[in-house]
């Protein structure tokens, strides 16, 4: 399993900040944790989806998309920051990410 | 030398505009101004004043399809005009009429006479019932139909837009619980979508069987490419084949998962998403592959 540290944060950041500005059509620049991704850059749910494909590919993650779901339910992404922090507790934690309060 | 192949996929009603749509048509030197007065004149006269920020009909149902057909069709005008010709052409839906006019199968009038036509016909045999229409994204096809056992039993599941989205239809009460429950169980998306009939669900056989009768009476010409059926992936390359697909379209479940791998296995590599917002290109990215889905905001980059 891979390990949740610094590094990977960093790269985690870099492909969902570049992931945002290819599918909104945004600048790099004009984007931030603050970012929110349905009012400010026109993204939607589906993207989410896509990207946790990504990161699944990317670091080999044996975790069903209906677990995701059911995390983000209780834990609503607005923000990039939030997505990025969602997706380091999913590589940690896996399927035991509906486990966490 | 591998021949790169292309593709021209037409997208159904818009569900949201990018907002550059009427510009990207000006920088193309598209007709859409003509094609809307035209459409004012022969089917609406409100058409005219179709304005993407202002007034987009997005609220309107049958308006709405209008101006997808309409941006389509100008789309369409724009690659002829640079003759630019496809390999394969494929109608998302009701994408199908502007796919059959860009084929030269039916000509822009016929295709707003259709598009009205089906529409007054799937309303009149509705009988005033409210349906509704949803995606939902992120769950396995098992467990939608147990969601569909459940909770909605008269829903059906019309399409496979990709390995993790569907598209829902049936009555709007079953719709919206369908879609609430999909969340508790894990849907990462799932989305409402702004129509009131129960398209591609046997709730339309009846409608389906009147919208033959009116079509016996239409001209339709033999289409000069092939289109690929989204129901089932047979070529549409004749006029029977044509009416059949018309007539299918209204009441059968497409698959438009199948159909673009269809075109991938036939070495398709190119495809132009030739219409309003990006919804196949969305659709897309769910799909494994070699290929670039052009929308009309990338378009400019190869014709």
């Amino acid at each position: 399993m891979i390990e949740a540290n610094d590094n990977i944060r960093n790269e985690v950041k870099q492909t969902v900040l570049e992931f945002f500005s290819e599918e909104c059509e945004v600048e790099l620049a004009n984007l931030s944790e603050q970012t929110n991704i349905i009012t400010d850059i026109d993204g939607d749910s589906l993207m989410f989806l896509e990207l946790i494909e990504v990161f699944k590919k990317k670091y080999h993650l044996d975790i069903e998309l209906k677990t995701v779901g059911k995390y983000i339910v209780k834990h609503p992404v607005e923000t990039i920051g939030q997505l990025i922090d969602t997706t380091m507790l999913i590589i940690k934690h896996g399927n035991k990410i509906t486990e966490l309060n | 030398m591998e021949r790169h192949k292309s593709a021209f996929i037409f997208p159904a009603f818009v569900r949201e505009y990018i907002g550059t749509e009427t510009d990207i048509t000006v920088s193309l030197k598209g007709n859409l101004k003509e094609l809307l007065g035209k459409a004012s004149q022969v089917i609406d006269p409100e058409l005219i004043h179709f304005d993407i920020r202002n007034n987009h009909f997005l609220d309107d149902e049958l308006r709405s399809q209008y101006i997808a057909y309409i941006y389509s069709c100008c789309i369409s005008d724009v690659l002829n005009t640079r003759n630019i010709v496809p390999d394969y052409v494929a109608g998302y839906s009701m994408g199908l009429y502007a796919a059959l006019y860009h084929c030269k199968s039916i000509d822009f009038e016929t295709g707003l006479k259709l598009i009205c036509n089906a529409f007054r016909i799937i309303h009149k045999n509705t009988n005033g019932k409210i349906y509704g229409m949803g995606v939902i994204g992120g769950l396995e096809r098992d467990d939608i139909e147990k969601l569909r056992d459940k909770y909605a039993p008269s829903v059906e599941v019309i399409n496979k837009n990709s390995t993790r989205t569907y598209v829902i239809s049936g009555p709007a009460g079953e719709i919206h619980q369908f879609l609430e429950q999909a969340l508790n169980e894990g849907a990462m998306h799932s989305k409402l979508l702004n129509v009131t009939s129960p398209y591609h669900s046997s709730f339309l056989d009846k409608a389906a069987a009147a919208f033959a009768e009116y079509l016996e009476h239409i001209e339709i010409r033999n289409p000069e490419y092939v289109v690929v059926s989204a129901i089932d992936q047979s070529p549409v390359n004749s006029i029977e084949t044509v009416k059949n697909e018309l007539i299918d379209n209204i009441h059968s479940k497409i698959n438009w998962y199948k159909t673009f791998c269809f075109m991938l296995d036939k070495d398709v590599n190119t495809f132009i998403e030739c219409g309003a917002g990006k919804t196949l290109y969305k659709i897309s990215r769910f799909i494994d592959g070699e290929f670039s889905v052009y929308p009309i905001t990338k378009i400019h980059l190869i014709i």
